[in-house]
């Protein structure tokens, strides 16, 4: 278990080493692992990468669909 | 004053002298002082002032007992056929120089004078006795000898025998010397079994490669300086208590926490670090005066970042191992070990880290005060050493001698800082991973921060259409674009643009969604641009010029709600339909960029971000409506937005050039004097095409990729201004700026633009000191929302930050400066690594650059292979002219190419250390460029091998430098361009060359001249400009004589 997996308040997602003091402003969201496996659950559970206040009208700027085709 | 007869003014008879083999540790000192004369470094030397009556009659006796007592005061050098031997004189009276000093200032000044004259080893017994007489019951003694005869614990015996001599006239009863120590060099005792278990012990390890503030010269020197500092006893205290606690000693607390510095320092988990030995592990040692003391490697090993306590272990264990096989001499360990010939660093470990214990408290003279007086020598045998010893009150105190050609003394100062720093968190904390340790003093991470917290500036919470609706609101008959023919006033092109973004509207593009450009660069484009940041939508770049799969793969990836070929794509929008603006959160541009690996990612840029780096740019370049920028750069590479919009938010215009002008500087330069433009951006490599026409002067912005020192230099007159830009597209297109000043020197890129934030930290995040090379991290408003659909990589390369900010990791080494600027050296997964060099191609480029005849170069790895591009400089008629007579002309170009590289390679040779010299050099007409004008390295043609064939001496000092080598190598059939190194040869036989050319041909080659020109040609022609030099010389002397004798 080297480093966590941690958030902000914009909701938005890191990793961190877990033996360091994690800088203000960010708290550990809970899973722990080596680098690749908290990658792995970032991967996951990280669906709007727009900050909490960005997010808003206009649905994500990141596809949730990536086999959205795009027309000419 | 009557004088004793010298031993130096006459030479004592030779069937009296008595001679012996040197020892390894003498052979070494022997062949530094052959390589360099004239270097003082391997002096060893007291200095005491005296007060009170000294008795200067029996000051001389007490030497001369002595000298008389050991041979090593008695011993010179003498050199048959390149082999050296160390040659006894008899005893004989010791002649003490007599000098006077008005002030301690003279005294001091003419003590530096003795401490740092080299001696002439073979001309007497390199020891020297100095009284500077200051007044009448005022003295300063001053002992050299020579480190081939002498140690440290030799001057103790030295000090104390004169001291038992001096109250008894030369009578003391001194117990007789077990051994001379000649006698002790007959008897090489060391082990195979401890000569193999050090070879494997430090095979491998890697030079240690600390941030200097020079480039390393090609040939390290002995020049030098010192700082003094103290450890209080308070934490010395401190020091000694932890040693106790871990069952070590203070020295080894000491010597680990000064590891950590260098790690820290590096980068480097593993390196040597040379460490004193008395070896005087045998009685009969004890009292003997010569060179016994050795250096031994101690590996450290930082690996895995451990504990402080578990380092402390680990040196403790690396130590004791290390003391136990000291009789293994570390000579014979280097020629064991094969080390790679490298004459910019001392082999194996290039730093010293010693404790002194045994002090100095006896009295140097019965019945005189003797306090200590400064040497003034400082000579640096290494590129750092540091010399410690215990005070009586406890304290510490420790002397870094430093070598100048690296260091300026505030680094040093920062490095003792540092050491200090560390030492107490350490203390504090021993179970602390080391590369947790605080080592930053307060005072550095607050310079830090402050320039950082400069950089605050208001940000208006606004957008691109808002900023530009602005500005043609203020001037709306403004010429806002001009292309071609084509022009637009600002009020045409918010309408025209607004109307786009009521189609977009219409469509269902607006707020949230991605709307891909693929047009040709012209006024549409830019309508197009500024149409999808009206409707809220984010606009997705896409070069038309692409390839077909590329171009799928960014559509594909990106789920463009649309793609834009043409303003009449999209048909007109109902009337009333009123697009949602954008706000500053929301996303103005996704751009998709190619990382050295995998697949390129969209960078997801917000209008905040582009917003405030607008506004910094406004600041930065002072950006006015009279002012007029050239639309180069294609739509691709994000830079082009500050070409296209920061006219367009000041009231100014901008000049799109089209896809044909941009690849031409006469077409371009053209074009910015008809157009009068102001203002103009391009990477080093576009600057070189614009350079070729005849350009007005501008203001410059250069970026991109690194700007070499050359161009700046030939840029810099031409234009107005010069700003060197830096930024990757995470952070917004640039992130710091330069000024580049009239006479540019040293290329750096500057601080950070408003509102941005750099930090430079190590592999652990930790920020490393001023002058370190490390990550940079950028933070602040610039910093991009992610790469599109890809939470992972964005998590990796975006890291937290305090206030729950963001960090974006660039991947490019940098170093902050002591004023504040950042030096870019390269990317991180650029740097390579050689046979354990670190090597930064930038470095051997600028170097290659400055050469006469070369236009451009890059040095790059392939396979274990160090190679260079050479780009002869268009301008360089040598080219034509440099083939060698007699050849036939069609050859005359591949020859001229040929000798270039040759010179290239020769210029290399010089400034650089060897392992920095490439293995192959290929000439180019041209680099490679990527569509957005940077150096495609991965385009870069195979390297052609341009091995020269095997080729007899040429010429008779060709065949007199062939003989030798074969002579002495034991080798035949010598060519032209073999490597004395390559064959076989080092250092001990390299004397072995010189004494035999000395011989044939009578002109006496330096031995370093073999070290730098070590081909059969190359020493050939040294050979052969020092025949020319005597010749020159001799026939003034004969013309002389002859003016003589006929007037």
């Amino acid at each position: 278990m080297s480093h966590l997996v941690v958030v902000n308040h914009e909701e938005q997602y890191s990793i961190w080493p877990a033996d360091r003091e994690l800088p203000s402003g960010w708290r550990a969201e809970g899973t722990a692992g080596d680098r690749q496996e908290c990658l792995d659950h970032i991967e996951r559970v990280w669906t709007d990468l727009r900050p909490l206040s960005a997010r808003g009208a206009g649905g994500p700027a990141a596809p949730t669909n990536p086999e959205g085709t795009p027309d000419a | 004053m009557p004088q004793p007869q010298t031993v130096s003014a006459g030479r004592p008879h030779a069937d009296l002298a008595r001679e012996h083999p040197l020892s390894h540790g003498q052979q070494r000192l022997w062949f530094l002082h052959r390589f360099d004369p004239a270097d003082p470094s391997y002096n060893t030397s007291y200095v005491y002032r005296l007060k009170g009556r000294l008795d200067k009659a029996a000051l001389a006796v007490a030497f001369t007992a002595v000298a008389a007592r050991h041979e090593s005061l008695r011993t010179r050098f003498r050199e048959t056929d390149g082999q050296p031997v160390a040659v006894v004189d008899p005893p004989a009276p010791v002649a003490v120089r007599h000098l006077t000093a008005r002030d301690e200032q003279e005294a001091r000044t003419l003590v530096a004078g003795l401490t740092n004259t080299a001696f002439d080893l073979t001309a007497a017994p390199p020891f020297q006795v100095a009284l500077i007489e200051l007044g009448p019951d005022d003295h300063v003694l001053c002992v050299v000898v020579h480190h081939i005869n002498s140690d440290g614990w030799s001057l103790n015996v030295l000090r104390a025998e004169v001291a038992a001599h001096y109250g008894s006239r030369g009578a003391a009863p001194l117990p007789d010397l077990p051994l001379q120590y000649g006698e002790h060099a007959r008897r090489a005792r060391w082990t195979e079994s401890g000569l193999r278990w050090w070879a494997g012990h430090l095979a491998g390890v890697p030079p240690l490669d600390l941030p200097a503030d020079r480039p390393r010269p090609a040939q390290r020197s002995a020049a030098g300086a010192a700082l003094d500092f103290r450890i209080d006893p308070g934490r010395a205290a401190g020091i000694a208590e932890l040693a106790r606690r871990a069952r070590c000693t203070p020295y080894m607390v000491l010597l680990a926490a000064y590891q950590v510095l260098l790690a820290r320092h590096t980068g480097q988990d593993d390196f040597c670090v040379g460490v004193p030995s008395a070896g005087r592990d045998r009685v009969e040692l004890e009292s003997v005066i010569g060179f016994l003391s050795g250096t031994l490697p101690v590996r450290c090993d930082l690996s895995g970042d451990p504990s402080f306590t578990e380092l402390l272990q680990r040196t403790r264990r690396s130590v004791l191992d290390a003391l136990s096989r000291q009789d293994v001499p570390f000579e014979r360990l280097v020629a064991e070990l094969d080390v790679p010939r490298d004459l910019s660093r001392t082999p194996v470990f290039q730093t010293m880290f010693a404790l002194h214990t045994h002090g100095e408290e006896y009295d140097p003279l019965p019945g005189v005060t003797a306090l200590p007086f400064p040497n003034g020598w400082h000579p640096a045998r290494h590129d750092l050493s540091v010399d410690m010893a215990a005070e009586p009150d406890g304290a510490l105190s420790g002397r870094v001698i430093y070598s100048t050609d690296l260091f300026d003394p505030e680094t040093v100062a920062g490095f003792v800082e540092r050491f200090l720093e560390l030492l107490d968190s350490a203390v504090a904390g021993p179970g602390t991973p080391v590369s947790a340790l605080r080592m930053l003093p307060r005072a550095e991470s607050a310079a830090i921060d402050a320039w950082n917290a400069a950089t605050e500036a208001e940000l208006p919470e606004t957008t691109l259409a808002e900023l530009v609706l602005a500005q043609a609101e203020a001037t709306p008959d403004a010429v806002a674009v001009v292309c071609g023919g084509d022009t637009l006033t600002y009020a045409e092109l918010t309408g025209r643009a607004a109307d786009l973004a009521a189609r977009l509207a219409a469509a269902g593009a607006g707020r949230g969604s991605l709307v891909a450009i693929r047009m040709e660069r012209g006024a549409d484009m830019l309508l197009a641009l500024l149409g999808t940041a009206m409707s809220g939508a984010a606009y997705l770049p896409v070069d038309p010029d692409y390839p077909e799969a590329r171009i799928a793969y960014v559509l594909r990836d990106s789920a463009a709600a649309l793609v834009l070929t043409s303003l009449d794509d999209l048909p007109p929008a109902p009337a009333g339909t009123v697009p949602d603006r954008p706000r500053p959160g929301d996303t103005a541009y996704v751009l998709y960029t190619s990382g050295s690996t995998g697949r390129p990612k969209g960078v997801v840029v917000p209008n905040r971000a582009l917003v405030n780096f607008l506004l910094a740019m406004r600041s930065l370049v002072g950006s006015s409506p009279r002012d007029t920028w050239l639309g180069l750069t294609s739509l691709s590479f994000d830079i082009s937005a500050l070409e296209l919009y920061l006219p367009l938010v000041t009231g100014g215009r901008v000049v799109i050039a089209d896809a044909g002008a941009a690849r031409d500087g006469e077409l371009l330069a053209r074009l910015v004097r008809e157009s009068g433009v102001t203002h103009v951006q391009a990477t080093p490599s576009g600057w070189r095409v614009l350079l070729t026409g005849d350009l007005p002067r501008v203001t410059a912005l250069t970026g991109g990729e690194p700007l070499p020192a050359s161009l700046a230099r030939e840029l810099r007159p031409r234009v107005e201004r010069l700003l060197n830009v830096y930024g990757p597209t995470e952070t917004t297109i640039w992130s710091t700026a330069w000024e580049v000043p009239a006479e540019p020197g040293e290329i750096v890129i500057g601080r950070p633009i408003a509102n941005t934030t750099v930090h430079v930290v190590d592999a652990c995040g930790a920020a490393v000191p001023l002058g370190v090379p490390g990550e940079l991290l950028i933070g602040g408003a610039g910093v991009a929302t992610g790469y599109l659909g890809r939470p992972a990589l964005t998590a990796e390369r975006f890291v937290p930050g305090p206030g729950g900010s963001r960090r974006y990791r660039t991947g490019d080494r940098v170093r902050l400066l002591r004023d504040g600027t950042l030096e870019f050296l390269g990317r991180t997964d650029n740097q390579v690594k050689l046979r354990g060099h670190r090597i930064e191609p930038g470095e051997i480029e600028a170097v290659m650059d400055a050469c006469p005849g070369v236009g451009q170069s890059v040095a790059a790895v392939r396979g274990d292979l160090l190679v260079a591009y050479v780009v002869p400089d268009a301008g360089d008629s040598r080219a034509d002219t440099a083939g060698p007579a007699g050849t036939a002309g069609g050859a005359g170009a591949g020859d001229a190419h040929r000798d270039l590289l040759d010179r290239v390679r020769e210029h290399l040779g010089r400034q650089l250390p060897g392992y920095m010299v490439p293995a192959v050099f290929t000439a180019v007409d041209a680099l490679p460029l990527t569509p957005n004008g940077k150096i495609d390295r991965s385009a870069l043609p195979d390297p052609v091998a341009a091995a020269r064939e095997h080729a007899a001496p040429r010429s008779d000092a060709e065949e007199l430098v062939a003989e030798v080598f074969a002579e002495i190598l034991g080798v035949t059939g010598v060519g032209a361009f073999d490597d004395f190194f390559a064959l076989g040869g080092h250092s001990l036989t390299a004397a072995r060359v010189v004494a035999r050319i000395r011989a044939l041909a009578e002109v006496d080659v330096p031995i370093r001249t073999l070290f730098t020109r070590s081909t059969v040609a190359g020493l050939a022609a040294a050979v052969e400009e020092l025949l020319i030099a005597e010749i020159t010389e001799l026939s003034e002397e004969e013309a002389a004589r002859l003016m003589e004798a006929g007037s």
